[in-house]
């Protein structure tokens, strides 16, 4: 195993930084690139998917040429709308109401007749 | 004077024979109670942190600017800067241990140097530290980020890659307050963890600070959330400056619809090539990938829906706090060449220019990334132009830049809305901020 010494006492501050943002921009620039053939590769097989679609059904999607026809103002209502649809999602109730009749249990614990300290009572005559 | 009362009042006085009995020992105990009080220990430091605390939770609740954020490390401040006698296990410095002079073999060469050992006395570290591992530990901000992949939609950023370009410029501010936090007297490893502040984003600015320079933590924690709260007003005027008029009111085009499958490679192939090249940073662009994968592969919703909501509540209830409570005003740490006490405390010169250099760093990561656009513009087709003012959002305050970008670019144009377009360069910041942070850690660490 090789130990790298990475810390130098006479480590340039300049030289440092540079090497730093370079390798930065080096990183997302591979990035950029390896999305660029996906991004490609994907719009691929979306056009062959398409044409086998068409070769079919013989029916021809429909297909907004340029996005941009639509006003962006229009594109962030939808937008607004779908993002306050799919955040207000609450359960649905059936709102059907039903009343229930509460049968209380006998139990001697709490039998007037039988407690001992019984309340005076005016006896009818 | 009726029976019973004669009776209350005998009761009373031979209740006060065992008292004055023992009034030294009670007076006694009176001064040890005061003595551990906070209104005995108090300082004026600790006054200025408690209002500096206080601002923090009113900027929160009163101006909303970054309440998430602001209230629990306001409320942190507080809490840190109870006034309180050491020893008693309740500080957040107080992890139960003790540092005992071994001799040991350092470099080579037999001598005594200062060790950390548990303090039998002591049971253990308090709550407030064991909470505070987390943050000295680093094993917070990668939980944060796991959120951050979670919630993050990075089909802007799919659809248009080279957007990225925008986010790697943006970080020239985090080198850039390197040298700057050098010449103003920090160590090497001091200016590493200042300068990323410029990468405007708090987990990495407390994972890099935790691992180069823990005591300069609390500051640069505050910084960092200090000057993302303060983005819309920091950003518009540099924006402004920087484009003319017609360059704001550029409108860029549509991005185009991402594929599921592009959406869940992206994560992989991020992950791949961002960690091959930089792997110091593999605990945050690892997490930050994880949680994107969790959320578009669509086959673990529940394991998603728990890293966006409550896991990252969590971490972010804690580390607001944890890291408020840090930032004691008065901190005595006693030298380790000469034994004298020094006050590493967070009311220091050292605090004040740290917030100033992260000041600057904003500034110019802001400012880089306006020119990034404008120098892409020079090399692109009219109908592919980058609006400038979405530059701003390479810094990574997410997505609060992307905001500022898309309130500045309405008031020039009402329908031109750059929100979309923003997020891209925002996220790319994320990503460009950690592989920047691990770089440094790498160089310095």
């Amino acid at each position: 195993m090789v130990i790298l010494d990475t810390v130098s006492p006479t480590a340039d501050m300049w030289a440092n930084s540079g090497l730093g943002v370079s390798i930065v921009v080096s990183a997302l620039s591979l990035l950029i690139f390896a999305f660029t053939i996906t991004g490609n590769l994907s719009k691929r097989a979306t056009a062959k998917r398409s044409a086998k679609h068409i070769a079919s059904t013989g029916k021809t999607p429909i297909v907004i040429k340029d996005a941009s026809e639509i006003p962006a103002n229009e594109i962030a209502a939808i937008a607004m709308a779908l993002s306050l649809y799919t955040e207000n999602v609450h359960d649905n109730e059936s709102n059907v109401i039903t009343i229930r009749q509460l049968q209380r249990n006998y139990s001697p614990w709490n039998s007037k007749a039988i407690r001992l300290l019984n309340t005076a009572y005016r006896r009818k005559k | 004077m009726k029976q019973s009362h004669k009776y209350y009042l005998l009761a009373l006085l031979l209740s006060l024979v065992p008292m004055s009995t023992y009034a030294a020992d009670f007076g006694n105990t009176l001064n040890r109670f005061w003595s551990m009080t906070g209104f005995a220990n108090a300082t004026p430091q600790h006054f200025i942190m408690i209002a500096v605390g206080l601002i923090f939770i009113s900027l929160g609740i009163i101006k909303k600017w970054e309440p998430l954020l602001l209230v629990p490390i306001g409320f942190g401040m507080l809490i840190g800067n109870v006034p309180f006698l050491t020893g008693f296990q309740v500080g957040i410095y107080e992890n139960g241990m003790t540092q005992v002079a071994m001799d040991g073999l350092q470099n080579g060469i037999v001598g005594s140097q200062m060790v950390n050992v548990p303090d039998p006395k002591f049971n253990g570290p308090s709550v407030l530290s064991t909470l505070y591992q987390g943050v000295i530990n680093g094993w917070y901000p990668p939980l944060i980020f796991l959120g951050i992949g979670a919630m993050t939609d990075f089909s802007s950023l799919i659809s248009n890659p080279k957007l990225l370009l925008l986010g790697a410029a943006a970080q020239i501010g985090i080198f850039a307050t390197f040298i700057g936090a050098h010449y103003l007297g920090f160590t090497d490893q001091e200016a590493g963890a200042i300068g990323i502040i410029g990468g405007a984003d708090g987990p990495t600015a407390i994972f890099l600070s935790s691992k180069l320079a823990p005591h300069l933590m609390g500051a640069i924690a505050i910084a960092a959330y200090s000057y993302m709260a303060l983005v819309p007003l920091i950003q518009p005027p540099i924006m402004k400056m920087l484009t003319t008029k017609n360059e704001r009111v550029i409108r860029m085009k549509a991005p185009r619809q991402v594929s599921k499958t592009e959406k869940i490679v992206f994560p992989v192939v991020g992950l791949l090539l961002t960690t091959f090249i930089a792997p110091s940073a593999m605990p945050l662009l690892g997490m930050l990938f994880f949680g994107n994968l969790l959320k578009e592969s669509g086959v673990t919703e529940r394991l998603a829906e728990t890293a966006r909501t409550a896991l990252m509540n969590v971490v972010v209830i804690l580390i607001g706090v944890t890291v408020g409570a840090s930032t004691q005003a008065v901190k005595w740490v006693a030298d380790p060449e000469t034994g004298e006490l020094i006050n590493k405390g967070f009311l220091s010169w050292d605090s004040l220019k740290i917030a100033l250099l992260g000041c600057i760093a904003f500034a110019v990561a802001t400012a880089s990334g306006v020119c990034m656009a404008k120098l892409m513009n020079l090399f692109l087709k009219k109908e592919n132009k980058i609006n400038p003012l979405i530059g701003s959002a390479g810094v990574s305050a997410v997505p609060d830049s992307a905001r500022v970008s898309q309130d500045v670019a309405l008031h020039y144009d009402k329908n031109n809305h750059v929100l979309m377009h923003a997020m891209g360069p925002n996220v790319a910041g994320v990503i460009g901020s950690a592989v920047a942070a691990g770089i440094l850690l790498a160089i310095l660490g």
